[in-house]
């Protein structure tokens, strides 16, 4: 289970400062562990509850509501923002003529599937890409080694601290933040006291590599990587091994994108789970389908095109992101603490 | 959504439902009267035998045997039962009490097989069955002898599973061969065979065979209910009970499996699976089944483990080339051309020059070509199915390229697709859906439409069970435990415990690579061989 949370956050590309970038990553890292102690904390402290039945008993049936309602909004709009990252990716660099329709509707079927059967197929099918996923990041560093340059690092420093920590900040909300999602699934967890172990290893794993996939792009392209928004996919293509291994790119791309799906799969299974929470329905299974299609139709709406998307992440997402991701688990931990909440209650 | 339909239909048929209770009624006391009921139920069938005879004990009391001609040994009714109770009994003077059944069963029928019974449907199906049926004139019972005995195929080896070394017996038609045959493998008590009838016309009988002490006895009661919950006329083959029982019934995944082999089929018993095994039919079910078995070949275990890995890694290989190689192929030439190293994409190009039609067409209907030329050649007598093989494989593909209709390289890889498609046959016919679906995709939607094809599968993969046991174990969920079997074979001696997928008991099978150490010291090269007093000296030297 813990692989999860790994997946969700492979992917996204990392913005903003270049070849210092790293620093960025370890920065991340650090922020998102610290964010990810109050919902962890939460949870633990009201074991086998999600975060929505948590707002309630915290706060009341009726700011309860509200407080769950804002969250599922961030778990959807997560799920429409990850999906058009993944779509924008494909109509821009491989599929160039096709519709983005067909794209979406695909996609739409199968995380559907995905959801349908359950968060346990979901995190089992993470299980399998993830493994091809390391190898394939391991194997490519292998790949790479005949065109990586390591001055492609120098100068070591040559930012602000200011620029550093803005950048940093950014990196926190997005991707490491994001796992705030979990908060809604961690009861489902096999081993419930290993709940923030197994949060914490998630983004350690993932952040390593995150570093290790950004180390390449960068000792690969150099200051040229700055103009591209998939530095990633540039940085394989440009393997040439014989006349063989040429212009692999497409293949971790698509491996990528596969793990896209499993993190719109998690965010749209959340997003219907809690719905279906929040309106007491016995299951969440006919919500899916219903559920992707609105996130779909927001995908397309919020994120008509790829420089809305750069705005987005670079400008409002960190001021946008904070209040779900530190400000309602903050709160929901302060009330209660302040009521002693889980006391007897919570036991039962 | 087809559970859904399924779930609307059976309901509807709960209503048809009218369950036929026969109740078990009794023998009269006249022998006519008898004889009579036997007739008005079995009508007058030719294979039906009465034979009237005086049973020459006391005065003469009149006795008839019912049997089915072809199910009985002739040798044994004559040597059992009408000579003894005809020739033998007369020359003897005996003196009978009161239970007149009662000293015949004990004295006079020889046969080995003897019961009493005053039921008469039971009656019917021991004749049914085989056995010859004792009617006496006065008694309220009769004696049912154990006469069975019809022509049996011989025992030879499958053509399904063939191996080049190990054992080449296989299972036959015949249910008490098959249940020999597994004994013969495990010789231990605790192989326990239970019997039951299913199929309210064929009345099939049935065995689920487990070790006792291995198995996991929730999943022997799991099967055993499933089997008793079957309610259907008719069962003539194994896969008749496969698609009642299944855990997933729309899946085209099987999550039970076959075998025509004892062997195979007492390697899985013994690594805690159920066997079903049916009468009529050679093939035994094996539950619960994991995708994993299809590439386990029962020539893994007689080989070199070294060798065995290897050949395992290339069933693997082969098995993704089968249902991969076409869509990648489609997806690369109409794509992503860019993959393609440069000298090959010309010669490709130059190839393709010409040709009518894009490449997911030719690749499809060279495809369904292949299977019909395969499912042509299966099922017809064994020399026209060669002449078919070489009238498909030589002619048409010969002629399609010279013609100009399809590219060579379609060929190549359509042909390529169906050699590597024969190496693991279990997983056979999914390799085909796969096959022509992930091909259409990849036609629409290049390299991503295969990605979303492999992921649908997956997620399919990962959601089923059989038997509560998960389908793609060990893989996902990963128990590296069983990957010793899996990923690589290891030697025998460290495959120490048994499946952990399968949560039998007493898991170990031995003691950790445990192997048998040789007890002839090595001869060191450096020394002068000792004289054979020394050398014994030294080995209780060892011992110490």
């Amino acid at each position: 289970m813990s692989f999860v949370m790994t997946t969700g956050l492979i992917f996204p590309p990392l913005q903003g400062l270049w070849h210092d970038s790293w620093m960025t990553l370890l920065l991340g890292l650090a922020g998102g562990i610290v964010f990810a102690l109050p919902y962890t904390t939460l949870c633990l402290r009201f074991p086998g509850k999600t975060l929505i039945e948590i707002h309630e008993t915290v706060f009341g049936p009726v700011i309860g509501k509200l407080f769950s309602v804002a969250s599922i909004w961030y778990t959807f709009h997560l799920g429409a923002q990850a999906g058009a990252i993944f779509i924008t990716f494909l109509t821009t660099t491989i599929f160039t003529m096709t519709p983005r329709y067909v794209f979406s509707v695909t996609w739409l079927l199968v995380v559907g599937y995905l959801c349908k059967k359950g968060i346990e197929v979901i995190a089992r099918v993470n299980e399998m890409l993830l493994v091809v996923t390391v190898f394939l990041i391991v194997g490519t560093g292998f790949l790479v080694l005949n065109i990586f340059k390591i001055e492609n690092f120098l100068p070591l420093w040559s930012i602000s601290l200011s620029d550093l920590l803005r950048a940093g900040f950014g990196t926190i909300t997005f991707p490491f933040g994001q796992n705030v999602v979990f908060g809604l699934l961690l009861p489902f967890l096999h081993e419930r006291g290993q709940a923030r172990k197994a949060v914490f290893m998630g983004l350690c794993g993932a952040a390593l590599f995150l570093l290790i996939n950004l180390v390449i792009t960068v000792g690969v392209l150099g200051e040229l990587g700055k103009i591209f928004i998939f530095p990633t996919h540039q940085a394989f293509r440009m393997i040439s091994i014989g006349q063989v291994m040429t212009r692999l790119e497409l293949i971790p791309s698509l491996i990528f994108l596969a793990m896209g799906f499993i993190k719109v799969s998690i965010a749209l299974y959340a997003a219907s789970l809690g719905t279906a929470q929040l309106c007491k329905l016995q299951t969440y299974r006919p919500l899916v389908f219903p559920i992707g299609v609105l996130m779909v139709i927001a995908a397309h709406q919020i994120y008509p095109n790829i420089g809305v998307r750069l705005e987005m992440v670079e400008r409002v997402q960190p001021i946008y992101a904070l209040p779900f991701q530190l400000l309602f688990p903050l709160l929901a931990l302060l009330a209660a603490v302040l009521r002693r909440l889980p006391g007897k209650e919570g036991q039962a | 959504m087809f559970r859904f339909l399924l779930r609307k239909l059976r309901l509807a048929q709960q209503f048809k439902e009218n369950a036929t209770p026969s109740a078990g009624y009794r023998l009269h006391k006249s022998l006519e009267e008898n004889i009579a009921l036997f007739r008005a139920e079995l009508g007058e069938s030719p294979d039906v035998a009465i034979r009237r005879f005086t049973l020459n004990l006391k005065k003469g009391i009149k006795a008839a045997i019912i049997f089915v001609e072809g199910l009985m040994d002739q040798q044994v009714v004559y040597d059992c039962i009408l000579h003894p109770l005809m020739i033998e009994a007369k020359k003897e003077t005996w003196t009978v009490d009161s239970d007149l059944l009662g000293f015949i069963q004990e004295n006079l029928i020889t046969a080995s097989g003897l019961a009493q019974e005053d039921r008469f449907p039971p009656l019917v199906d021991a004749v049914l069955g085989g056995d010859t049926v004792l009617l006496i004139d006065g008694q309220t019972a009769a004696l049912v002898v154990s006469t069975k005995n019809w022509e049996k195929r011989a025992i030879e080896e499958p053509d399904t599973e063939v191996t080049i070394m190990g054992p080449r017996d296989g299972f036959t038609e015949d249910l008490r061969t098959n249940t020999a045959l597994l004994r013969r493998k495990i010789n231990y008590p605790g192989l326990v065979f239970e019997q039951m009838v299913i199929g309210r016309r064929t009345r099939t009988t049935v065995v689920v065979a487990y070790v006792q002490g291995i198995a996991n006895e929730k999943i022997v009661e799991e099967v055993k209910a499933r089997l008793k919950r079957i309610n259907t006329d008719m069962i003539l083959d194994a896969n008749y009970l496969t698609e009642f029982i299944t855990d997933a019934p729309f899946s085209p995944f099987p999550t039970i499996a076959y075998t025509e082999r004892p062997d195979v089929a007492a390697a899985r018993l013994l690594e805690g699976r159920v066997a079903v095994l049916v009468n009529n039919t050679p093939t035994i079910l094996m539950m619960p089944s994991l995708f994993i078995e299809a590439f386990q070949s029962p020539d893994d275990y007689n080989d070199h483990f070294l060798y065995a890995t290897f050949i395992r890694w290339l069933r693997y290989l082969a098995f993704l080339m089968s249902f991969l190689l076409p869509a990648l192929f489609v997806a690369l030439t109409s794509y992503h051309q860019e993959l393609i190293p440069t000298p090959l994409l010309i010669s490709m190009a130059a190839a393709v020059e010409g040709t009518p039609f894009p490449v997911v067409i030719e690749v499809v209907a060279m495809g369904a070509v292949f299977e019909i030329i395969r499912e042509a050649g299966v099922r017809l007598a064994r020399p026209i199915g060669q002449t078919i093989s070489i009238v498909g494989a030589l002619v048409i593909g010969e002629a399609v390229v010279s013609a100009g209709l399809v590219a060579a390289p379609t060929v190549i890889v359509v042909a390529l697709t169906a050699i590597t498609s024969f190496v693991v046959p279990k997983q056979q016919e999914i390799a085909i859906i796969l096959r022509l679906t992930l091909a259409v995709l990849a036609g629409i939607l290049g390299a991503y439409g295969i990605i979303i094809g492999l992921l649908f599968t997956l997620a399919h993969l990962a959601s089923l069970r059989s038997f509560g046991v998960p389908y793609f174990s060990p893989v996902i969920p990963l128990q590296v435990g069983d990957l010793k079997d899996v990923a690589v074979r290891a030697p025998l001696w460290a495959m120490w415990t048994r499946p952990q997928a399968l949560e039998g008991q007493d898991s170990k099978r031995q003691n950790f690579g445990e192997r048998v150490p040789s007890s002839i010291a090595a001869e060191e090269p450096d020394r002068p061989p000792s004289a054979p007093g020394k050398r014994k000296k030294e080995e209780k030297n060892r011992k110490k």
